[in-house]
Formats: structure tokens, C-alpha cells, sequence
């Protein structure tokens, strides 16, 4: 019998909310979840618009130790568990974990960096959290997973990439269950390398707005409960929604910006759609990664006109309601596809004034309540890295 | 009966390392002691001695131009391509980039932080930012052959060559794919060593490093390197060997015996049986001990332990001792296991003084210990 991939837990920590219920709520209204910038001093950067979590993070993920990250992934891991697995795991040695994360713990790096050139003091402590494998080790540890726990870091698509490789690992028949998703936090590094590049907006991102100048941090985590719809069969679990596709490509265009046609992105598209089995016209919803950039939301919207034609089905980036949260990005509007599919409605695209004539795609301004059978979410990320994942209603036959 | 089905045939290998790049070099290569790691310029010196890697021929095979905008990790990752023979013709159409590497791009990270701590905010170094991100020396094999597969960067500490290579074999199995570049790079960098130092990480002095010799002194010395595979699905004339199947898991950790080495070896005949191959099978066991008392005596326990479930002696050996201690130097490993493999010659630096050398091998089982808490494995078999 095929496997197939079913999705039976999620949990989610964003500045648009710190549970899945206030994540949909926030969508549903188009809130704008971006605040002044103020996690640490900052002279260039300081109050500009930025998805910052102004939580007790430690309490929500009761870590003893841990980064930022972990912090995040931990307390997101724990809702996803909790609700696919309120009795504990079958067998936690065909359960495993999967991760995409880029920051790790470097905004505790930075501390030590500068105490160390400013007065030589080697604060090592600081750095004992430093790698982006932090998070997931910290997840597998706490909640008791034994099958494979690793890190994928391929910039911005890292935490759908995430998903997509624990879902070939259920399939390969190599684990029953997979937590998978995405973790990052705010550090110096993300603001000032991103403000390097030019490539933020002061006003706060305006996803396809014709007037946009760029993205807008954020820190968050998002994790899946992945699971052989056979486990899930047999623990009679509810399921949220099946994974029914994806494909990942890359431009091999530029380390940084992406080809203008979006020629990867529609390779990624069209494989995402032959491994599901679908065609462009069963997709009632595409959720763009949609950072705001110029480039990207240009080539975003170039490659979806030439998968889908003229008639788009409804597009939306929901990056102003958390900003863009880097590795967790792909894992956070995954899980709003989710919710997507389950409330049977389409998320706003928040921050849209006047939409881009250059971006010729059915943007969805309001919320809307639609009939959504399968749904897209497109990740993107440095180094060309196209991810495109396809979403299926739970009780849809194949 | 091992599935003529699965796994994937290693079409070309090449390795960046403190010990050489070349086959001949690497086969008959007599473990050499770390060199001094100068750091000119920096708050606190190293007393480390580390296994550092000649780049110089860098310049000629990469060009000036595009040296200048890599950072080492890419440097050394586009080198050992260049020494596997790469090219765009080799990588057209259906192929991946399945890359490990515990810490990514180091320096490029620290000179863009370096640079905002020390000048502000105003002067930001753009390149070494876009150079920071870890799967920037998977993008920059990218672009140099085109590859517009899927790209993957697997930054998961000690087993993140290993974890990389499953995900490329899988997707060869699943036909995703014809072709896989599969890479495993990490770099020396002044703050990593620095930090280890003070943990106490690094040994003291600078002896060669002696993996399984039965030393009793704790820490291991640092090293780097990077190495390349063209994978295919296919079998191809020339191939090196054939790579039955990898995979990794967390382990439960045991506070007297670090992880428990009836433990290991049930995941390791896990993978042997995935792959149809029995523990009699195996022809060499190559680990990555470090010379690192602890950690070298739960592998010799799995190795005995092993040798048991198999009724025989397995062949123990290491690497370690050629290209030092860095996260993926598993990479390194199978590199040398399927140079070993193809010539038939084992190399006897693999093993302790006073060991002899086992005879031609037909099976290398590659196993890795991660001190955080999960181990991975590859198996490798002659063709």
C-alpha cells in the first residue's frame, strides 16, 4: 500500500500570535503584527517596523537553557505534540524531528563577540547554544524523540525544505512520525545584513504593493506533527491535512536575487503538481512567499502567471502579520495553509494599497470564505532555493 | 541478499584535506602532526595545534576573480569539485545538491559581525553576509555547474554529511532525481577553536593525533577539509563504488557508558539489514574516533560488539588522524572508503599501531559518534 503523509498536530509562536488559535484570528482580521524594533540597541535600525515576540519565551517552552531559537521551537513543538499526541508516542524510535533554522543562537554569539574585541573578556557560555542544530536536539530532548533529529539550513525555504525532507523520510518507511518545521529569532546579524542589502522596508512590508521597498524581520517558529496516515489510521488521530506534493529546485542564477522570470519557482510549481497528482486548475490557493522585495515579489508573481495563466486562483503573502521570520517562514505559512484548508478561507494579503502592475496575479485583499480542496505554499530563500509544497483537504480522496 | 535495487554509485570523489586531494597521496599517507594555528591580528592567541588544508592551488584552478568572492568554506567546497572532476555536462538535467555542514560559513559570518562591532552600523560588508548563510557553498556549486535541482544544506554537528547523503541517496532511489552532488565541508575559524579551547575541547601539545591507540588523555585537535561526490542511480563505467544506503538517529545517552554499545550496534545492523547485508559482511569498520579517550572506548565497544553479532573480528579503523576533528568530516571518511574501496588498497595509517592491516575489502561500514546526542552511519560496498 502507498504511504502517504498526513499532517496531525501544529503549534505556532509569532508576533502574530502564541497559539494556533490567535495565528488565525490575527489572519482572518489582516492585522498588522509588525511593532518598533527594540531587542537590542541598535543605531541604524531601532524602531523600525519588525515582527519582535514580546513573550516570556522560557516560560512557554520550559527550557532550563537554551537560545532564542530553541526557545521558540521548543514551545511550537510542544502545541504540535500535545495535540497530535496527548498520550505520548507510540514509539519514540520511529519518531523523529527535522528542523530548519539559520540564526541558531547567534544573537547570544553576538554578545560575546563584542565583549570579547571590546575588553577581551571570553564569556565561552555565550556560545554554547551558537549552532542552528540547538533547536532540534532541544525538541527531540524534551519531548523524547529517538529516530532522526536534524537540521536543514537553506536560508528562507529552510523551514518548509524541512517538512518536505520529513515527509520523504515517513515515506521511505524510515520513521512513523516527524515534527517538522522551522525556527528562528531576531539577531544583529539578520537586521544589519538585511539592511546591508537595502533591502527593508521603514514603512513596514507591503507585500505586491506598488510602493513597496522591501521585507520586514520577524522572529517565530511554526512545527508540524508529520505521520504515515497508516499511524494515524491506527490511532484513530484526527487529521488536519494531507501533504499531497512538493518539489524543491534552485535558480543557479545569483547567490542572492532570483532569476526574473522565476524559471526555478516554476519548475518547483509544476513538480510540486505532478507528484500530487494535480493540475493548476484543482489549486484554490496560493500562499506567496511574498517577502516584498521588488525582485522577488516580481519574479513571484512572473512564475505564477506562467504556471497558471491568466486566471489566477487567490494570492496572498501574510508576512505583515509576523514579518519575515527567515527559516520559519515556510513552516509558518504552511501551517496558515492548514488553517486555510480547515476553516475553508483564504487570508488577506495585509499591507496591500495598490497592487503592483508588474505583479499580474490575483492578489487577495479581504479575507474570504472559499471552497479549498488544495493549496499551495511557495518558500524562497538566498542561493536561489525554490520550495513548493501542496496542501490537501483532510477527507479528500486521492 | 543485498537489493541490487537500492542505493547509489559514487561516479567521482574529490577531497580537500590537511592530508592531500590526490587518491595516491590519501592512500599512502602517514598521519602527520597539526601544525600551530596563527591567527595574526586577533584579541587572544590559540595555543591549539589544529589540521589545516592547503589552498594555494586555489587561485589557479578557480581563477582570482571568483576567489575574491568566496569565503573559505565556498573556496574549499569549489576546490575538492574541481578535483572531482565536476563540470556542467556532468551535472546537466535531473541533479541535487545534498551538502553537510555543522558550522557553514564561519568566517564570512564572523568578518561581517567583526566589522559591524568594531566600525558601527554605517559600513556593513554586504558580500560577507550573503556568504553567511550556511548554504552558501551549496549555491556557489550551483552556479558553477548549473545545477538547478533540489539544494540542501544538512547543518546538523557530526552528522550532517551523513544525514546530507541519505537525503541525496533517497532521492536517487526515488528516481527524483539521476544525479546527486553530495558535499561534506566545514572550516577552521579563530572563534570555534577559541571557544573549544576554553572548554578544554582541544588536546594539549601537538603530537599526531592517535585515534583507537589506547591513549588515556581526553580532547581531540581540530581540523577541516571538504569533500565532493557525484552520485548517479545508474551504474557507470569508472564508478568508485556503491553506496548501499546511510542514515542517522538519536541515541539514548548513558551517563556510565556515554551510549550504551548494544545500542549502536543495533543501529547499525539496522542499516545493514536495510541494505540486505549481514554483520558478517562487513569488512571494515571506519569510525570517526578522534583520540579522544571516551569517545575512542564507546567505538571500540561497538566495534566489539559488532564483531560479536558478526562472529568475527571486525576491522576497526579511523581517519581522524589524517584530517582532524571538524563536523563534517565524515565526509572525509567515505571519501576515503571509496578511494579504498575502487584501488583495493587499504590503507594501513587507517589503524593503531602494532594492527595489522586486513586484507582487499568489499564492505566499509562508516559510522559517526555526535557527542550531542545522535550517531549516523554509511555503507559503502565495492563494485
Amino acid at each position: 500500500m502507498k504511504r502517504e503523509v498526513v499532517i496531525t498536530g501544529a503549534g505556532i509562536l509569532s508576533a502574530a500570535g502564541a497559539s494556533v488559535g490567535e495565528t488565525w484570528q490575527a489572519l482572518k482580521e489582516g492585522r498588522d503584527g509588525l511593532r518598533p524594533f527594540s531587542l537590542f540597541p541598535s543605531a541604524r535600525y531601532a524602531g523600525i517596523p519588525a515582527g519582535q515576540l514580546q513573550a516570556d519565551l522560557p516560560a512557554l517552552s520550559g527550557l532550563g537553557g537554551g537560545s532564542r531559537s530553541d526557545h521558540l521551537a521548543v514551545a511550537a513543538a510542544r502545541q504540535a505534540f500535545s495535540q497530535s499526541f496527548p498520550g505520548g508516542l507510540p514509539d519514540p524510535a520511529r519518531a523523529g524531528v527535522i528542523l530548519g533554522a539559520c540564526v541558531g543562537g547567534m544573537a547570544d554569539s553576538e554578545v560575546f563577540l563584542e565583549r570579547l574585541l571590546r575588553t577581551g573578556a571570553r564569556e565561552t557560555e555565550l556560545l554554547h547554544f551558537h549552532e542552528c542544530a540547538s533547536s532540534a536536539d532541544a525538541v527531540a530532548g524534551t519531548l523524547g524523540l529517538y529516530g532522526p533529529c536534524e537540521t536543514i539550513s537553506t536560508a528562507c525555504s529552510s523551514g518548509q525544505n524541512a517538512i518536505c525532507l520529513a515527509a520523504e523520510l515517513i515515506l521511505s518507511g524510515e520513521s512513523d512520525v516527524m515534527l517538522a518545521g522551522g525556527t528562528d529569532s531576531l539577531s544583529r546579524l539578520t537586521v544589519n545584513g538585511f539592511g546591508s542589502l537595502l533591502l527593508m522596508d521603514p514603512q513596514g512590508c507591503r507585500p505586491f504593493d506598488e510602493e513597496r521597498k522591501g521585507m520586514s524581520l520577524g522572529e517565530g517558529a511554526a512545527v508540524l506533527a508529520l505521520e504515515s496516515a497508516g499511524s494515524a489510521a491506527r490511532r484513530n488521530a484526527r487529521v488536519l491535512a494531507r501533504l499531497s506534493g512538493w518539489a524543491a529546485t534552485c535558480d543557479a542564477h545569483h547567490a542572492a536575487a532570483p532569476s526574473p522570470e522565476g524559471e526555478g519557482i516554476q519548475r518547483a510549481m509544476r513538480g510540486a503538481l505532478a507528484g500530487a497528482g494535480l493540475s493548476p486548475g484543482d489549486i484554490q490557493y496560493i500562499s506567496a512567499h511574498g517577502t516584498a522585495t521588488p525582485d522577488n515579489d516580481r519574479a513571484e508573481a512572473a512564475a505564477i502567471k506562467a504556471v497558471f495563466g491568466e486566471q489566477t486562483p487567490p494570492v496572498s503573502s501574510i508576512k505583515r502579520a509576523f514579518g519575515h521570520t527567515f527559516a520559519a517562514a515556510g513552516a509558518i505559512e504552511t501551517l496558515a495553509c492548514v488553517l486555510a484548508l480547515q476553516h475553508q478561507a483564504v487570508p488577506p494579503n495585509a499591507g496591500l494599497n495598490r497592487q503592483d502592475p508588474a505583479c499580474p496575479v490575483k492578489i487577495q485583499r479581504d479575507f474570504a470564505a472559499c471552497k479549498l480542496s488544495n493549496v499551495m505554499s511557495l518558500s524562497l530563500g538566498f542561493g536561489g532555493n525554490n520550495n513548493c509544497l501542496i496542501l490537501s483537504a483532510a477527507g479528500q480522496a486521492q | 541478499m543485498e537489493n541490487e535495487n537500492t542505493g547509489a554509485y559514487i561516479l567521482k570523489a574529490g577531497l580537500v584535506s590537511p592530508a592531500g586531494g590526490s587518491p595516491e597521496q590519501l592512500l599512502s599517507a602517514v598521519p602527520a602532526a597539526p601544525v600551530p594555528l596563527d591567527y595574526p591580528g586577533q584579541k587572544a592567541a590559540l595555543k591549539t595545534a589544529g589540521y589545516r588544508c592547503d589552498l594555494s592551488e586555489a587561485k589557479a584552478l578557480l581563477g582570482p576573480m571568483k576567489l575574491r568572492r568566496l569565503g573559505r568554506l565556498q573556496t574549499m567546497t569549489l576546490l575538492a569539485a574541481k578535483k572531482a572532476g565536476l563540470s556542467a555536462e556532468a551535472c546537466a538535467g535531473d541533479t541535487g545538491v545534498y551538502m553537510g555542514t555543522g558550522l557553514g560559513s564561519m568566517g564570512e559570518t564572523a568578518a561581517f559581525l567583526e566589522n559591524m562591532v568594531l566600525n558601527g552600523e554605517e559600513f556593513p560588508k554586504p558580500a560577507n553576509f550573503i556568504n553567511s548563510v550556511h548554504n552558501a557553498a551549496a549555491s556557489s556549486l550551483a552556479l558553477e555547474y548549473a545545477i538547478k535541482g533540489e539544494n540542501i544544506t544538512v547543518a546538523h554537528r557530526d552528522i550532517s554529511f551523513d544525514a546530507a547523503l541519505g537525503h541525496g541517496v533517497s532521492a536517487l532511489a526515488k528516481g527524483r532525481l539521476k544525479r546527486a552532488v553530495v558535499c561534506g565541508a566545514d572550516e577552521l575559524n579563530y572563534y570555534h577553536l577559541l571557544a573549544a579551547e576554553e572548554k578544554g575541547l582541544w588536546k594539549d601539545g601537538a603530537g599526531p593525533l592517535r585515534p583507537l591507540a589506547g591513549g588515556t588523555t581526553r580532547g581531540t585537535s581540530p581540523g577541516e577539509g571538504a569533500a565532493v561526490f557525484l552520485l548517479s542511480s545508474g551504474a557507470a563505467e569508472g564508478a568508485l563504488a556503491k553506496v548501499l544506503g546511510a542514515r542517522t538517529a538519536r541515541y539514548r545517552y548513558d551517563a556510565s557508558t556515554y551510549l550504551d554499545p548494544a545500542a549502536s550496534a543495533d543501529f547499525l545492523c539496522g542499516l545493514l539489514a536495510a541494505c540486505g547485508v549481514k554483520p558478517e559482511e562487513t569488512g571494515l569498520l571506519l569510525s570517526g574516533a578522534d583520540g579522544d579517550c571516551a569517545l575512542d572506548a564507546v567505538y571500540l565497544r561497538t566495534a566489539a560488539e559488532l564483531g560479536r553479532r558478526a562472529g568475527r573480528l571486525v576491522p576497526h579503523g579511523s581517519f581522524k588522524q589524517y584530517c582532524g576533528d571538524y563536523k563534517a568530516a565524515s565526509g572525509f571518511g567515505f571519501g576515503l572508503a571509496a578511494l579504498l574501496l575502487s584501488s583495493g588498497t587499504v590503507p594501513p595509517g587507517l589503524f593503531p599501531n602494532g594492527t595489522a592491516a586486513p586484507g582487499p575489502v568489499s564492505t566499509v561500514l562508516s559510522y559517526t559518534i555526535s557527542r550531542s546526542g545522535s550517531h549516523s552511519a554509511a555503507l559503502l560496498r565495492s563494485l
